[in-house]
């Protein structure tokens, strides 16, 4: 065996650019396959957790109708301003199973602190956000009840709103700053959160109370929409339906038209997700199987060349007692050993691959044994499919032939 | 097996070959008896047919009639597989042009038809330091074919030929692309295997190399020329 492997290795050496092209080809085959199918899985897995975290139970409707792109981004068309707390207030008590509502208002807006301006999504809703959403502040508080009945002139920010006004959370709470033309007090910092499945990213967030919105900044009278949690996870369905069903009869539409408000629940982002890396997986699947078509090719090709040129070789074996399967068993060998190399470098180097984007793109690794295996086999059977022909003709090889025109 | 016992019994051997339209023979009627331990030479012109009878002799090429018996079998019989092993078990083989395999070392080539013998790679692998070392190229066990001279070269090819220690040895023009100096010492070597107890066939066009042989044996136009 370490004889067989010694020669093999010898003359892959004699012939090395071919046998590298070929084994590069097994490897980017490997890589691909295992690379992508790795890294889509553990962005799945990425967005399982974070609709966990997001809440299973989480429920949103809101005004206009929302479209999803398989990006990820949402985009709202026809946007209605005919939402309002009564509606909040009549689906929290018509929907069976809804527990909490937090209804909201979302917009962005500049924020000024001294002399530095930027901009921010001001979110405006009541104290029960913080449980319905499952967020906290992280200094000082989140908006109360008080904030809300005295329609105070409060705000919580958002922690990368917060770094960049004050320099740093501790700094920001107790100061002033400038929403709307109007002078807010900073009560509290959010935790750091980062964006969520749908995109949105709590810390460019700030938070004020509903009442001092809609009455003391833009006067309007309609509200984006509502989160409402649901007791159990289970109830979506109907909770869907029930919803609609009011929101329906509330804005009298009739059958036949178009809703003019968007049912959500986090599950919805999730199958957005999944669609969109179903489709990854397609196309790493594809262009693993190109590369390893172009792999497998490679190995027929210096195979047969390399029989040809080998000639001698197996002409001498042949006349000191190899028999034709002897002959076969070699150059099997040499070619399961190529695409052996080129499948375990390829898979090892895809784990490595795996590790570091999963470190940057800070999902959950993990490796998936089954898949592993499965390339290294798929390219040791690719190999061994590929020298099967060049290892039959060698067995042919005519000695005599050989010997008398060498 | 008796020393009465002929090892190689050839009956009305003959062999042709198709070119286009022609059917050329090469081998008429060859009769040819080898008892163990003989040491014989094939001496010809060349186109005499004694590369080919060699061929034949050594289970590389099939007669096209005639009997051929090896050890009492009837090789016409044996199957593809059964004729590799006696060529691996039985037969040693020294070529003209020394067939090395070029990209490995000296040791290696010599271990080579051990490969097929079943022989513990260890065993192997001291069994042909051994015969290194006997043809005098202790010193060159890791070099490649292309590192050797030519004298060298066929040193190690008889090495390779004794490796799994066979009766019999062919040697087709062993000192053909050697100088006098050279052949002398591979002629030397020959004589001595031959002393050890092995059969040996030499093929040869020269007189002077015949004449270490105790049997001579000369073709012509693929006849045996002598009685």
């Amino acid at each position: 065996m370490f004889f067989s492997l010694k020669i093999a290795l010898s003359s892959l050496h004699a012939h090395r650019l071919r046998s590298i092209l070929a084994i590069v080809g097994v490897f980017l085959g490997a890589l691909a396959l295992t690379g992508v199918q790795h890294v889509s899985r553990s962005m799945l897995l990425k967005a399982e957790q974070e609709t966990a975290k997001l809440g299973t139970n989480l429920f949103m409707v809101r005004s206009g109708q929302l479209s999803f792109r398989p990006s990820g981004n949402s985009r709202v068309r026809s946007l209605a301003r005919n939402f309002t707390r009564q509606d909040a207030q009549a689906l929290l008590a018509g929907v069976p199973a809804a527990r909490a509502g937090a209804p909201f208002v979302q917009a962005t807006s500049p924020i000024r602190a001294g002399d530095l301006q930027i901009n921010c999504q001001l979110v405006a809703t009541l104290a029960k956000y913080s449980a319905v959403r499952n967020v906290q502040a992280d200094l000082g508080r989140f908006l109360s009840a008080a904030d809300e009945a005295g329609r105070a002139k409060v705000c919580v920010l958002g922690a990368s709103i917060a770094r960049r006004l004050f320099g740093d959370g501790r700094a920001a709470v107790g100061q002033q700053v400038m929403l709307h033309r109007a002078r807010m007090r900073v009560i509290g910092v959010m935790e750091p959160k980062g964006a969520d499945i749908a995109g949105t990213d709590q810390d460019e967030q700030v938070f004020v109370p509903l009442g001092t919105y809609m009455r003391r900044l833009a006067n309007q009278d309609w509200i984006t929409g509502v989160y409402l949690q649901l007791g159990d996870p289970q109830a979506i369905e109907d909770a869907r339906q029930a919803a609609a069903t009011i929101l329906r009869r509330r804005h009298n539409i009739d059958v036949g038209e178009d809703d003019d408000f968007t049912l959500l629940a986090a599950q919805d982002t999730m199958q957005v997700q999944r669609d969109a890396l179903a489709l990854v997986q397609t196309l790493g699947l594809l262009s693993s199987s190109i590369s390893f078509a172009v792999g497998g090719l490679g190995i027929l090709s210096i195979m047969v060349l390399l029989v040809r040129t080998r000639r001698l070789e197996i002409g001498v074996r042949r006349a000191v007692g190899a028999k034709r399967r002897d002959i076969v068993r070699q150059f099997m060998f040499e070619a399961g050993l190529m695409s052996g190399i080129g499948g375990g470098l390829g898979v090892l180097s895809s784990l490595l691959l795996v590790l570091v984007v999963c470190q940057i793109g800070e999902m959950p690794l993990a490796y998936d044994p089954l898949l592993i295996a499965s390339s290294l086999l798929g390219s040791l059977l690719l190999g061994l499919a590929a020298g099967a022909y060049p290892a039959w003709q060698a067995a042919h090889v005519e000695i005599l032939q050989v010997l008398r025109s060498e | 097996m008796n020393g009465s016992e002929p090892i190689i019994d050839l009956e009305q051997i003959d062999k042709t070959y198709l070119q286009g339209d022609l059917t050329i023979e090469v081998l008429k009627g060859i009769d040819l008896s080898v008892a163990p331990g003989e040491f014989i030479a094939l001496q010809g012109a060349s186109g005499s047919g004694k590369s080919t009878l060699m061929h034949i002799l050594g289970l590389l090429d099939r007669p096209s009639s005639g009997r051929y018996l090896f050890q009492g079998q009837n090789v016409a019989q044996l199957a593809d597989d059964r004729l590799s092993e006696l060529r691996n078990r039985q037969f040693g083989f020294i070529f003209q042009s020394f067939y090395l395999v070029p990209y490995v070392t000296a040791l290696e080539n010599v271990m080579l038809p051990g490969l097929y013998s079943a022989t513990p790679t260890r065993q192997l692998r001291q069994r042909a330091q051994q015969l290194l070392d006997q043809v005098g190229l202790a010193d060159r066990m890791n070099f490649r074919p292309s590192q050797l001279s030519g004298g060298q070269q066929q040193r190690v090819a008889m090495a390779r030929a004794l490796i799994n220690d066979p009766p019999l040895l062919l040697a087709d023009e062993p000192t053909g692309q050697l100088d006098s100096t050279t052949s002398a010492g591979i002629m030397e070597l020959l004589v001595e295997m031959h002393r050890q107890g092995r059969t040996v066939i030499l093929v040869t066009h020269e007189a002077e190399v015949s004449a270490a042989a105790e049997r001579i044996i000369v073709l012509h136009d693929g006849r045996i020329a002598n009685p």
